[in-house]
């Protein structure tokens, strides 16, 4: 009974904050539900950011991991599974579900990481599937084994957990955010943030220098799977089921989805991602089948102007003086970006068809296309920069985009979604052949080596 | 401080090295020079620990280091730089040498999470001893600059500032000189001398002769893969057995 004290003595430290947090808040909360601050697609919104940071975490330190969706399964389950069965506060259930998470990816990552890029790939969406396997089987597996007269039921195999307490809330969620934006500013800047920057950029030559390369990929391992965990138990909390499909070979495709659309250049890229990536289907509801063909298609229009994501319109490299078709690639990579953030703008109303600045959605949508599309046919030369990129691969991906965009518009693709995902899926094994950098890049050329006497 | 005994790598069926012995003594300017594809490269990689030997032993002050990660022989006190620049491109010229400082650093994630002091006290102190580290380098005007952009001098430079930083007492340099001119080459000499006035062990693979009669006590000649000749660097160059290796090499 020690433990339950032990409980009801962290629920009522959670309670405090909380109602601290919230009475602070609250004049403020109301301000912001006016203009649908607690709409749930915001609140999805705000989830996908903290996924998008989970796999930041990983990317970061040069690993292409896709288990982070697992690790969300391994979150949500448990602090359902806490809120529910066990009573506990929703902070507590949040933290739990972290704990579980980071344990688990422990034994994971000590044998796991020693494998690079699409191998890596490859291992973790195995993760993903076990995790899957594990949660429709523990019941039957559980009862079997401790107790055959009377069914064990945690996780309610297939037909998941129903009826939780919506919990979560907008708050909750900015206030999560905040704290993790801070502490990622402040890891950028430390020894430890710049460790694993070096490990992404020179693995070996970190290691030369003294950086025990195992500890720091393990780190980021488990610290990514944590913020998974947690925004698996805020999504749990914000939807009244959850069931073990939430969590499949979908979701860890559409996380890195989020890495590669914002960026990696900065921490706020894979945010920025995430939350374009559940405004902008939402946002092209109206067009039903052809929803998500269409946001597939401007994924890809951001991988062929904006290689380095959302963020690389802030940085430095990104408007310095370029070739001659630079002017033209910029102008593309901005229509596409304005056209993403656009449609991220008003919180309310999502998915109907209003106007900003007197234009339809969908002449936004054409004019962002039809810059990219004019200009990559004019331009005939590499479109990314990063130099990874080579011609032919950058003229299949164009062609894979027009061919999208317009199957997409005369009605090829009929089921909703699967447009999407097979675009998602191409983007993936672009990645992971290395045709698409999923560090981030600058545009500088780098000096010719072993030129012999070029100098200074 | 550095002895190889009967050191063989190879690589499927070729010898990159075979049967090296070679004995650096404290505080001297070992030069290893030979012809291209002899395998000096390879052997500087397995002292630093980023290749291991297929046999034989490496020994560091009396350690067995041949079988050790990169990174805890980097502890013992061996630092490098690469033939070909391995600068982190896309970080300044300045946080290349604190990265390279990382061994001295104590500061953990937490620490600087919640802004500890002690955080603080130690990145102002890792700044400015790199900074010191680029004013003597010559290249503290650039420390803003991401290292992708410098000049090609200014970024073998900046590798033999970093290679500085973990504070080593052995130091491999591999072709420091490749790509610069007559003045910078010897500017360069300068510096490795002034690593052996500071006390530091120096392997230096070279093919410029100048510079090894510049600053080297002793010369190492490997030709595939085997120790040819070693000696006095005046001695070495007049060695028949080098002379035909060189010759050999060249038709
Ligand atoms: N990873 C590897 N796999 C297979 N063969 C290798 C590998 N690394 C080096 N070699 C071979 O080993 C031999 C020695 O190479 P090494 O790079 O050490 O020569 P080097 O003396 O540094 O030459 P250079 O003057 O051109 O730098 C070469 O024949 C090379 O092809
Ligand atoms: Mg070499």
């Amino acid at each position: 009974m020690r433990v339950a004290i032990v409980i009801d003595i962290i629920n009522a430290i959670f309670e405090f904050i909380f109602n601290v947090l919230n009475g602070a808040l609250d004049p403020i909360l109301t301000q912001l539900a006016e203009i649908g601050f607690r709409e749930p697609v915001v609140q999805f919104m705000l989830i996908n950011a903290i996924l998008g940071l989970s796999i930041y975490m990983t990317l970061n330190c040069g690993l292409f991991s896709l288990a982070n969706a697992g690790f969300m399964a391994v979150g949500a389950y448990v602090s359902v599974i806490l809120t529910q069965k066990y009573d506990a506060e929703f902070g507590l259930s949040l933290l739990g579900g972290a704990l579980a998470a980071g344990l688990v990816a422990i034994p994971i990552g000590l044998p796991v990481l020693r494998l690079r890029s699409v191998y890596l790939a490859i291992a973790t969406i195995g993760f993903g599937e076990i995790v899957r396997i594990v949660v429709l089987n523990v019941d039957t597996i559980a009862t079997d084994l401790f107790n055959p007269d009377e069914p064990i039921e945690l996780t309610f195999g297939a037909r998941g957990i129903s009826r939780i307490p919506k919990l979560t809330e907008t708050a909750h969620l900015v206030f999560f955010l905040i704290l993790m934006g801070y502490l990622l500013y402040r890891m950028q800047r430390s020894r430890f943030g710049r460790a694993m920057t070096a490990i992404r950029q020179d693995e070996k030559v970190a290691t030369t220098l003294g950086i025990n390369v195992v500890y720091y990929k393990n780190m980021a391992f488990i610290l990514g799977a944590m913020i998974a965990g947690v925004a698996g138990g805020f999504s749990g909390h914000a939807t009244r089921i959850i069931t073990p499909k939430d969590y499949g070979f979908d979701k860890a495709v559409d996380i890195l989805a989020y890495a590669v659309l914002g960026g990696l250049g900065h921490w706020s890229g894979p945010i920025i991602g995430g939350m374009a990536l559940k405004a902008i289907p939402e946002r092209l509801r109206y067009l039903n089948e052809y929803t998500g063909a269409l946001t597939g298609a401007v994924l890809l229009l951001i991988i062929i102007y904006l290689p380095s994501g959302l963020v690389s319109l802030g940085q430095p490299s990104f408007w310095r003086r370029g070739g001659r078709f630079e002017g033209a690639r910029r102008l593309a990579g901005i229509g596409v970006a304005l056209i993403v953030l656009t449609n991220m703008l008003p919180l309310r109303n999502l998915g109907s068809d209003e106007v900003l600045l007197g234009l339809e959605y969908w002449h936004l949508w054409g004019l962002g296309a039809g810059v990219g599309l004019i200009y990559w046919i004019t331009s005939r030369q590499p479109a990314s920069t990063g130099g990874r990129f080579s011609l032919p691969m950058s003229a299949v991906t164009g062609l894979l985009a027009l061919g999208l965009i317009i199957a997409g518009l005369i009605g090829r693709i009929d089921q909703p979604g699967d447009g999407y995902y097979v675009l998602v899926f191409g983007l993936l094994l672009a990645t992971a052949a290395g045709v698409i950098p999923y560090a981030p890049q600058h545009t500088e050329t780098p000096p010719a080596e072993q030129v012999e006497g070029s100098h200074a | 401080m550095l002895e190889l005994h009967h050191v063989s790598r190879e690589f499927g069926g070729l010898a990159a090295l075979c049967q090296v012995k070679m004995v650096v003594p404290q505080g001297k300017v070992v030069g290893l020079i030979g012809p291209n594809g002899a395998g000096k490269t390879t052997l500087l990689n397995c002292i630093s620990g980023l290749d291991s030997p297929t046999s034989g032993e490496i020994i560091f002050d009396g350690t067995p280091i041949h079988s050790r990660s990169p990174h805890r022989i980097t502890a013992l006190g061996v630092s490098r730089t690469y033939q070909n620049i391995r600068l982190f491109k896309e970080m300044t010229t300045l946080e290349n040498v604190i990265v390279g400082q990382h061994i001295h650093g104590r500061s953990t994630l937490l620490h600087s999470m919640f802004v500890w002091p002690y955080h603080w006290r130690e990145e102002s102190r890792l700044k400015k001893d790199a900074l010191a580290l680029l004013e003597r380098f010559n290249i503290g005007s650039v420390a803003h600059v991401h290292a992708g952009t410098l000049s090609y001098g200014d970024q073998r430079r900046l590798e033999m500032a970093r290679a500085l930083a973990t504070r080593p007492r052995l130091v491999l340099l591999d072709e420091p000189t490749a790509g610069m001119n007559a003045v910078e080459t010897h500017q360069l000499g300068e510096q490795i001398l002034r690593m052996h006035a500071d006390g530091i062990t120096v392997v230096v693979v070279e093919h410029d002769m100048a510079l090894i009669g510049q600053v080297c006590d002793e010369v190492y000649v490997l030709n595939f893969g085997e120790m040819i000749a070693n000696g006095a660097p005046q001695a070495v160059k007049q060695d028949p057995k080098v002379i035909e290796a060189y010759l050999g090499h060249e038709d």
